[in-house]
């Protein structure tokens, strides 16, 4: 039973990386409709920008994060504007943009930072919990106080703030939102950077765990967007849920079925659930968009 | 009448002039190829390396050692006054990048030979394509698929598989531990690992009694060991690459599985000491190069490197150093060392000991000698050679 506990604990660490990521892809989709494949590339930006600073040019830790957020927001906003100016182009084309910017912000990153991957240290350290079998490292209570303060932030935010408000009901219906004079190009613009910011952060939460380069955003993007298409891609407490669930699921099937065929298994999961629930695991309905 | 006949007259004329200033053009544009003179003409070699992409950490290195020994060799007035010119294509860590590079600087830049290949899906791209022109290559690599062995012209300066898994073999037997437990990347490289790892654990009295695999990828191998440390293992071989292997090494200290480890040469990178910290303490790494505390035939390397780069090397530093060194020595060999054909055939009888590597090639034989293996161990985070 304590190794089954041991699986669930590494599984949470890791899902709730995803869930960030998912969250991130769930706000810009919801607001804009898009599919974001940038989105990993704001942890990659969020990680190694701290990482970099700190590590190549000696920059304070706390100094390098901040640094590294205001980065990725304005990495966010940048293609949030950009993608403002493409209205009415097919969806094909936009996400053809969000790839091609995911590889020039690739690029960029390891022009400046070169190809290492570089890590820094948990500000709680690297010691553990150790309960009964199970090893709790401190790390993982963080990324999990994190990821909450962050879900009820972003709640506060859509229900409390003019802007979360305004897109709220740019999300619920575009049209009608235009018309009682709604700024839809600022929620647009609002919608990126809070994807870019929630990325960026899962991106310190990843840096101590796992040493990230210039290259370590697009497995990011693709199990986020596994789990906000598992989550019911337009909702954003599903894709935390599902987030969670994918970390778990690939501890559980690495743990107890194959190590080996653990990405397998997961993704044979995702394709399960788009055939028998096209809206995601918690979708209530299908959506049309 | 008169006309008629001046007339073909004139137009040899006006012909032979024209030919002449053409002629004398085309000498103009390449002086080379007429008066010029043949012996100070750079020897063209053409380097493909994994500058960017998966394993850009270990072209990025190559790349440096090579730079320092074609400085080193062009300053000591290069091969009978010729010096030594490398074409450098990134092939991005993928093997179709890499085939057209290497197609590119055979067929159409004319190289005398060629070196590189990252890691062993480039190299055998690389490979296949010099065996077609005839064309030496040596390879930063070790051998991958069987079929390499056949080759004519590739040259291999890393040790294989087998060489790799006997020395980790028996370096665990003889400190006495008998279950050992493998974490390994499921590609190829962890699989080929694997396979020699299992056949020959019965020659040397040990057993693998648990194997786990991961990808690079991967952030946490917290499952993985946990199912390892349930085998009751009394050692534990990582065979990674980094920074996924010192991420298990951290892992390994979380879960406080507190056995010896031994991991092969993909990890004797400095990312092992950057990203595992503490927990690269102690570790066994499979090397070709002690850097912090170098063997003899390496110290000249070691010093001239840190002259210029002012940090220390790694092994794949010494190795891009000796594919130089080592084409160097063949070249001066032949009669005419830019001569691919001469090259290889002097490459054929090659002994060479270098900064990370020992070869004695022969025919049938293209692979580095067993002792270019250096066990060492990490201390304060250096790489210091492991006493005997």
């Amino acid at each position: 039973m304590a190794e089954f506990f041991q699986f669930v604990t590494a599984g949470i660490l890791i899902g709730g990386i995803y869930a960030l990521v998912a969250l991130g892809f769930s706000v810009t989709f919801r607001t804009t409709g898009i599919v974001n494949f940038a989105q990993g590339e704001f942890v990659m930006v969020g990680g190694l920008v701290t990482a970099g600073l700190a590590h190549n040019f000696g920059v304070p830790l706390g100094v390098a994060a901040v640094i590294a957020l205001a980065v990725a927001a304005l990495a966010g906003w940048l293609l949030g504007s950009g993608l403002r100016r493409m209205e009415g182009a097919s969806e094909f084309r936009l996400v053809l943009v969000t790839l091609a910017y995911a590889l020039a912000l690739q690029a960029m990153a390891l022009m400046i930072f070169g190809p290492d991957p570089i890590r820094f240290d948990s500000p709680v350290g690297i010691g553990v919990l150790r309960l009964g079998g199970v090893t709790v490292v401190h790390h993982g209570i963080l990324v999990v106080v994190a990821l909450s303060v962050l879900v009820l932030g972003l709640v506060i935010f859509l229900r409390r703030t003019r802007w979360g408000r305004a897109m709220v009901a740019t999300s619920n219906d575009r049209e009608a939102a235009l018309s009682v004079g709604v700024n839809v190009g600022g929620v647009m613009s609002w919608a990126f950077i809070i994807a870019a910011l929630l990325g960026a952060i899962g991106g310190l939460l990843l840096a101590p765990v796992a040493a990230i380069s210039y290259s370590a955003g697009f497995l990011m993007s693709l199990k986020g967007f596994a789990a906000a298409v598992l989550g019911g891609m337009a909702n954003p407490s599903g894709a935390v849920a599902a987030g969670l669930l994918i970390g778990v699921i690939e501890s559980l099937a690495a743990g107890y079925i194959s190590s080996g065929y653990k990405d397998s298994i997961v993704m044979a999961v995702l394709i399960a659930v788009l055939v028998l629930r096209p809206g995601g695991i918690f979708g209530r309905k299908v959506r049309a968009a | 009448m008169n006309a008629y006949k001046r007339r073909p007259l004139r137009a040899f004329l006006a012909a032979a002039t024209i030919a002449t200033i053409l002629l004398t053009a085309a000498c103009g544009a390449n002086p080379d190829a007429g008066s010029g003179d043949p012996d100070d003409d750079p020897i063209q070699i053409g380097a493909v390396l994994s500058l960017s992409g998966a394993v850009a950490t270990l072209g990025q290195a190559t790349e440096r050692g090579i730079r320092l020994a074609v400085a080193e060799v062009n300053d000591g007035g290069g091969i009978d006054g010729r010096p030594l010119e490398v074409t450098y294509l990134d092939d991005q860590s993928d093997q179709d990048v890499a085939a057209s590079s290497a197609q590119r600087l055979m067929n159409r830049d004319g190289v005398t030979a060629m070196i590189g290949g990252t890691f062993g899906t480039t190299a055998n791209a690389i490979g296949v394509l010099a065996e077609r022109s005839e064309i030496p290559f040596v390879t930063s690599t070790g051998i991958v698929v069987e079929e390499q062995e056949g080759w004519e012209q590739s040259f291999f300066t890393l040790a294989n598989f087998e060489l790799v898994s006997e020395a980790m073999l028996q370096y665990l037997a003889d400190e006495g531990h008998e279950r050992i437990g493998l974490l390994r990347l499921s590609r190829e490289y962890g699989q080929i690992g694997s396979g020699y790892l299992n056949e020959l654990a019965d020659d040397f009295g040990v057993e693998i009694v648990a194997e786990e695999q991961g990808t690079d990828a991967d952030t946490t191998f917290t499952t993985q060991l946990t199912n390892i440390r349930a085998a009751d293992v009394d050692a534990v071989i990582v065979w990674f690459a980094n920074p996924a292997g010192a991420t298990a090494l951290r892992n390994m200290q979380e879960l406080g599985i507190d056995v010896p480890v031994v991991v092969p040469l993909s990890m004797a990178t400095g990312s092992l000491i950057d990203v595992g910290g503490p927990a690269a303490e102690d570790v066994v790494v499979l090397a070709q190069l002690a850097a912090d505390e170098p063997e003899e035939r390496a110290q000249a390397f070691v010093d001239l490197f840190i002259e210029e780069y002012g940090d220390s090397p790694e092994t794949f530093d010494a190795i891009g150093y000796d594919l130089i060194m080592i084409l160097t020595e063949a070249m001066r060999q032949a009669d005419d060392p830019s001569d691919s054909a001469q090259v290889r055939d002097a490459l054929e009888s090659l002994k060479y000991s270098g900064a990370g590597t020992v070869v004695a090639y022969g025919p049938g034989n293209h692979q580095p000698a067993a002792e270019s293996i250096v066990l060492t161990r990490v201390e304060d985070g250096k790489f210091v050679q492991l006493a005997n």
